[in-house]
């Protein structure tokens, strides 16, 4: 017998890197999910919003640091602070809104209230009840330690050692931002579909870079004929991973078919090709977006992840952030982005396409969930979550290639499990590290040599 | 609500009560092939050319240029259901048991358009649970061949802006 569940998990031995092993009690266990959100989700940097969303003063948009409610709102130097949701008199919330505007958040305990950089501008009773015993510059909402951007993709952590916002995404994670950004001047759709599935955050990171289980779980797609087998699982297959735990893996385009593509689209002009692009990769044909992507990045086509639970879906058309709400729940937030000049025939397109593939009743995204849920809760038993989940797919097998001008690395490959391992690997760097100057220090350096 | 508003303009129906109680009776068959999984009888009451909306987050957006949690035309519907009737829909497997009540229901005559409103509320046994779902369905319909069929239907969802859980049925 192997350990019980009962006892508490040693945590610094839960991913066998050398054998491609994951202890399932990584899904379950309340201990390890309380040291994710402290070593992980405070310490890491998040996705909060997209500028878009923020458009004037005042405007605001509440999401999650782990499960910290925080609020991204643009202050009256136009700047976005982002704030714990949270009075610091009782407690209660201040804004109960999704999104809106506000001049300030009002608490509707007591009636403190506060600006839009979270400083305490007025209270109740200040000299009759607490007779200058106040200082109101000690008692604003508490602020993220930081938040930074990169191209209009607004981020925060609670962490004031942080490494900065780009030295964190590295190249990995801005090329996975970039599949949105560089198709030109986007803006976030109206609306945040969420939907809420019974499983461990994790699996549904593990499983955007999982191209085994298409043709499988979507099987009802493929017989209906909206999707064919090529396009879930696509042979040629690339994977690139970053520092810090950032990866990109799916499909990649040949250098052939690459070289085929730049000739197809060689003299594409960018303003008509933006309002009315022939397909949803004729954006890459633009020379500012294959400088932006570079030799390498231009030919993947993958999903990227932004370690740890954002995901570059549909072809740079969604985010889907992954809320944890519990070792066993997770919500998912589903971001819908259009290049503002469009034609409004493309942008209903764009828009349409998305909800039908992903979203609560996305033909792809419901049998995901039933799956990750049970395969979530089977890690809470006894001798089924002792038994360690297999990774080994590719393990060993595959060389990582780098293109010599711009030093940009991938493995170009069939279908393998490369990019879930590194997922995985980087978590466990991230739990063990005792704060940012030891994940520094003990963070994996960029896969080089076979992997 | 726009609804109500729309609602108060339609002429007085007193004397309608025939004319009710044939789209109740549609409209109760409907929910009674919904909650039976009978596909494709259910989308023999569409009509060619439809529209099948549940809006997210608000109910009164232009589904066109606002994400919906469905919205869909006559070959998108297909895709939906088909999908469902044709195996290995896993979200599915097995399939949750529901049973819903259709209630509030009031029709009226526009010309050869027919409108009708309804409310439900919607047991689903899925796994080991029980899960409530509620909401409003607004249809448009027009008569054929002693019973009627389905131009528009519009679904909202009492949390429509709130995460949903797995709803992969018939609403």
């Amino acid at each position: 017998m192997t350990e019980a569940q009962t006892d508490v998990v040693d945590q610094d031995n839960l991913i066998d890197n050398e054998n491609g092993l994951v202890d399932r009690r990584i899904f379950s266990d309340e201990g390890v999910y309380q040291a994710e959100l402290k070593k992980i989700f405070a310490r890491g940097w998040n996705f909060m919003c997209h500028d878009s969303q923020l458009p004037e003063r005042g405007s605001y948009f509440t999401n999650y640091i782990g499960e910290d409610e925080v609020i991204a709102v643009r202050d009256d130097d136009l700047n976005v602070q982002v704030l714990i949701n949270s009075c610091p008199h009782r407690g209660n919330t201040v804004c109960r809104a999704e999104q809106g505007k506000a001049r300030s958040f009002f608490c509707s305990y007591h009636g403190w209230n506060f600006g839009l950089n979270g400083d305490l501008i007025g209270l109740p009773g200040q000299d009759t009840f607490y007779r200058g015993g106040i200082d109101k510059k000690d008692w604003g909402l508490t602020k993220a330690a930081k938040v930074e951007s990169y191209k209009g993709f607004v981020f925060a952590t609670l962490d004031p050692d942080a490494i900065p916002l780009d030295d964190f995404l590295g190249w990995v994670g801005r090329l996975g931002i970039d599949q949105i950004a560089e198709q030109g001047d986007v803006e976030v759709v109206d609306g945040v579909q969420k939907n809420i599935v019974k499983c461990n955050w994790k699996l549904a990171v593990d499983n955007l870079f999982d191209w085994y289980h298409p043709k499988i779980s979507h099987g009802s797609a493929v017989k209906q004929g909206m999707l064919t087998e090529e396009f879930l699982a696509p042979m040629n297959q690339m994977v690139i991973m970053g520092e810090y735990g950032h990866a990109i893996g799916g499909a990649g385009v040949t250098e052939e078919a690459q070289q085929r593509l730049d000739k197809k689209y060689a003299n594409v002009d960018t303003a008509s090709n933006r309002k009315n692009p022939k397909n949803s990769n004729s954006w890459r044909g633009e020379q500012s977006a294959k400088d932006a992507l570079g030799p390498v990045g231009i030919r993947s086509k993958g999903h990227p992840n932004i370690f740890p639970n954002l995901w570059v879906s549909t072809g740079g058309t969604q985010l889907c952030l992954r809320l944890p709400k519990g070792p066993m729940e997770t919500e998912l937030w589903w971001f819908t982005f259009v290049e503002k000049s469009m034609a409004p025939e493309v942008k209903r397109r764009v828009i349409q396409g998305a909800i039908h593939f992903f979203g609560p009743s996305g033909l792809l995204e419901q049998d995901d969930g039933e799956n990750w849920s049970h395969a979530t809760t089977g890690s809470k038993g006894l001798v089924t979550g002792s038994r360690p989940l297999n990774f080994k797919m590719g393990m060993g097998m595959d060389e990582v290639l780098i293109d010599p001008n711009s030093g940009q690395a991938r493995i170009e490959t069939v279908l393998t499990e490369h990019a879930q391992r590194w997922l995985y690997q980087s978590w466990a760097e991230w739990m063990k590290a005792e704060n940012w100057e030891d994940l520094i220090k003990s963070h994996s350096p960029e896969p080089r040599g076979t992997f | 609500m726009s609804t109500t508003k729309s609602r108060e303009t339609h002429q007085a129906d007193a004397d309608q009560k025939g004319f009710r109680e044939s789209v109740e009776f549609f409209l109760f068959k409907e929910a009674r092939l919904m909650d039976s999984n009978s596909y494709q009888a259910w989308l023999d009451l569409w009509d060619e050319k439809c529209t099948y909306w549940i809006p997210c987050n608000d109910e009164d957006t232009d589904p066109n240029m606002h994400v919906s949690i469905l919205y869909c035309d006559r070959r998108m519907l297909e895709n939906h259901v088909i999908r469902l009737i044709e195996g290995n829909a896993f979200a599915q497997s097995p399939k949750s048991r529901t049973l819903r009540t259709v209630t509030n229901i009031e029709a009226y005559q526009e010309g050869d358009n027919i409108k009708a409103y309804s409310n439900f509320m919607l047991a689903e046994v899925r796994g080991n649970q029980q899960n409530i779902h509620a909401g409003r369905s607004e249809y448009e319909l027009r008569e054929a061949d002693s019973s009627f069929i389905i131009q528009k239907k519009k679904v909202i969802l009492l949390k429509l802006d709130k995460p949903q859980d797995n709803v992969t049925f018939l609403l």
